[in-house]
């Protein structure tokens, strides 16, 4: 394993555990757009970063109109990102296509209705958690004011 | 070098929603827990959210977890350092309640976590044109 490849991996392991800087984090989605890097760690950051891999030619460059170059760029992206997706290998399953979607532990929920009542329930318990700090708080203060008195 | 910035900023724009939450640690606890056997992740965008003048919402519950429980705290604690406003209130030495006002992103998205340290703990990600105020208004 070369110098960079051992860099690319200790930024891959400090990005999962959330401690990377921004400026490392602008290093790990650099190399991860160079298509040299190929391994199953780095396959798996692409995927949770949306990065595509650059893909390097080899041989003569046939140079194309520059509106078929875009379509070439746009597709070659599309198709990176699905293959990066398909093949992420980390288990952890990718987003449905979907507006709405919820994972209860292991089982996906793509049903809207059932979505939307998840969301509203947490939205709702969030609610009744800060109502409750609320009144702790306008209790501790009324017993602050009576005992200044 | 042209090819490259076509390629890049294709690349940016496929990457797609949720990009305001891609330099967030608990960003990628949405992505990361998906499928946990003691997690649950919830994700709500689009048309949905109108009335609530949001265009994201993404939640994460623990249970039963206390090392994962205690992986989410960490990566909250290491988003609030940037949070232009907060309301936080602790229980017997540990956080109990926050609210945290990240402020508008490059795109001009309002982002909030909202958390609750119970069991399970349930943290909360919104993003939206929504004000504090009006997020407030949802839980007070």
């Amino acid at each position: 394993m070369d110098n960079n490849e051992k860099i690319l991996n200790q930024l891959i392991e400090l990005y999962f555990e959330g401690m990377t800087t921004l400026e490392q984090e602008r290093q790990l989605r650099s190399m991860l757009a160079d298509g040299r890097f190929r391994s199953r760690e780095a396959d798996e950051a692409r995927a949770v970063l949306g990065v595509s891999a650059i893909l390097r030619s080899h041989g003569t460059v046939r140079r194309r109109p520059v509106r078929m170059q875009h379509v070439a760029a746009a597709a070659v992206v599309l198709i990176a990102s699905a293959i990066a997706g398909y093949f992420s290998g980390t288990g952890t399953p990718a987003a449905p296509q979907s507006e709405c979607f919820a994972y209860v532990g292991t089982e996906l929920v793509q049903d809207p209705d059932e979505v939307l009542g998840i969301m509203q329930a947490q939205l709702a318990d969030m609610s009744a958690v800060a109502d409750e700090v609320s009144r702790d708080l306008e209790n501790s203060i009324t017993l602050l004011k009576i005992s200044e008195k | 070098m042209k090819r490259l910035l076509t390629l890049l900023t294709l690349t940016l724009c496929v990457a797609g929603v949720a990009m305001a939450q891609s330099g967030l640690h608990v960003g990628k606890l949405f992505t990361l827990l998906r499928g946990n056997p003691n997690a649950s992740v919830t994700c709500v965008q689009g048309r949905a959210l109108k009335d609530y003048k949001l265009s994201l919402f993404n939640s994460l519950t623990v249970a039963n977890d206390p090392a994962l429980a205690k992986q989410v705290e960490d990566a909250l604690a290491k988003d609030a350092r940037s949070a232009v406003d907060r309301e936080v209130h602790y229980k017997d030495g540990r956080l109990h309640y926050a609210f945290y006002n990240l402020g508008a992103d490059s795109n001009g998205l309002n982002r909030y976590i909202l958390y609750s340290g119970g069991s399970p703990i349930v943290l909360i990600y919104l993003e939206g044109k929504a004000k504090p105020d009006v997020i407030n208004s949802f839980f007070k």
